[in-house]
């Protein structure tokens, strides 16, 4: 079962670094203004629940506590239906390079599950 | 009599906390569960299962877990079922509003899974000693 966890734990880790990028590409569509904006943060605002959801039943709660930072911004950006100012852009861009450092360093290894005793729970 | 909790449904629909979910109350504390990827899943399966207990996600692809939870207590032999809301917004209002839907309790996502068969034993074992008092 160890094994199992750890395998959990790693896909996690893969999942983790592609969602990272596809909120990245959301940000850099939104930048450019092309679609207009509101599928841009919507898709963003999903990606970054899941990773809040997910993270921090992985054994990545600082993940999960950026992922949480960026998605309550994104839904202020929603709520004020202007998605082209460039001050809540920036701020957006930040919490992510924040998410993107924190989930950049979730290795398997640095999981708090990763060396937890199964048999003794 | 206090009943024993042998089998419980899930329904969430990232695989991944499935599997997670899957390997605490299945794995290591001996569940008996079923996961359903989807409200509609839910709703055409779980009758069969004859579950103890639901452990329902808010957040479904097809509907809320609210939706899903009712959709399920219009089935015979559900009616009944207790059920535990997971939910990444488990703040005290809606807490109160999951209390109002017949929910035994909440759990908030992200949750720990080297306590979390631990907590859905406690709000098990809470429910059937307030329905023997």
């Amino acid at each position: 079962m160890q094994d199992q966890l750890r395998a959990l734990i790693a896909k996690h880790c893969s999942w983790l670094s592609a969602q990272v990028a596809d909120i990245a590409t959301c940000m850099d569509n939104l930048k450019s203004g092309d679609s207009g904006g509101a599928a841009d943060v919507r898709k963003a605002i999903e990606l970054t629940h899941q990773i809040s959801g997910t993270s921090g039943s992985m054994g990545f709660r600082a993940v999960s506590a950026r992922a949480l930072e960026l998605e309550e911004h994104l839904l202020e950006i929603e709520k004020m239906n202007d998605f082209h100012d460039d001050a809540r852009y920036a701020r957006a861009r930040s919490l992510l390079g924040l998410l993107r450092d924190a989930a950049g360093g979730a290795t398997p290894e640095n999981s708090s599950l990763y060396n937890v005793d199964l048999a003794r729970l | 009599m206090t009943a024993k909790l042998r089998r419980i449904t899930y329904v969430e629909d990232d695989a991944d906390i499935a599997s997670m979910v899957q390997l605490c109350l299945s794995d290591i504390a001996g569940f008996d569960l079923q996961i359903c990827s989807s409200g509609a899943e839910a709703v055409a399966k779980t009758a069969g299962f004859a579950p103890d207990l639901i452990l329902m996600d808010m957040r479904l692809p097809d509907m809320d877990g609210l939706a899903a939870h009712r959709a399920l207590q219009a089935i015979a032999g559900l009616e009944a079922t207790p059920v535990i809301f997971m939910t990444a917004r488990a703040g005290a209002g809606e807490a109160e509003t999951y209390r109002q839907n017949g929910a035994l309790g909440l759990i908030a996502k992200p949750f720990d899974p080297t306590t979390l068969a631990k907590e859905i034993l406690r709000m098990w074992q809470d429910s059937q000693a307030n329905r023997a008092a």
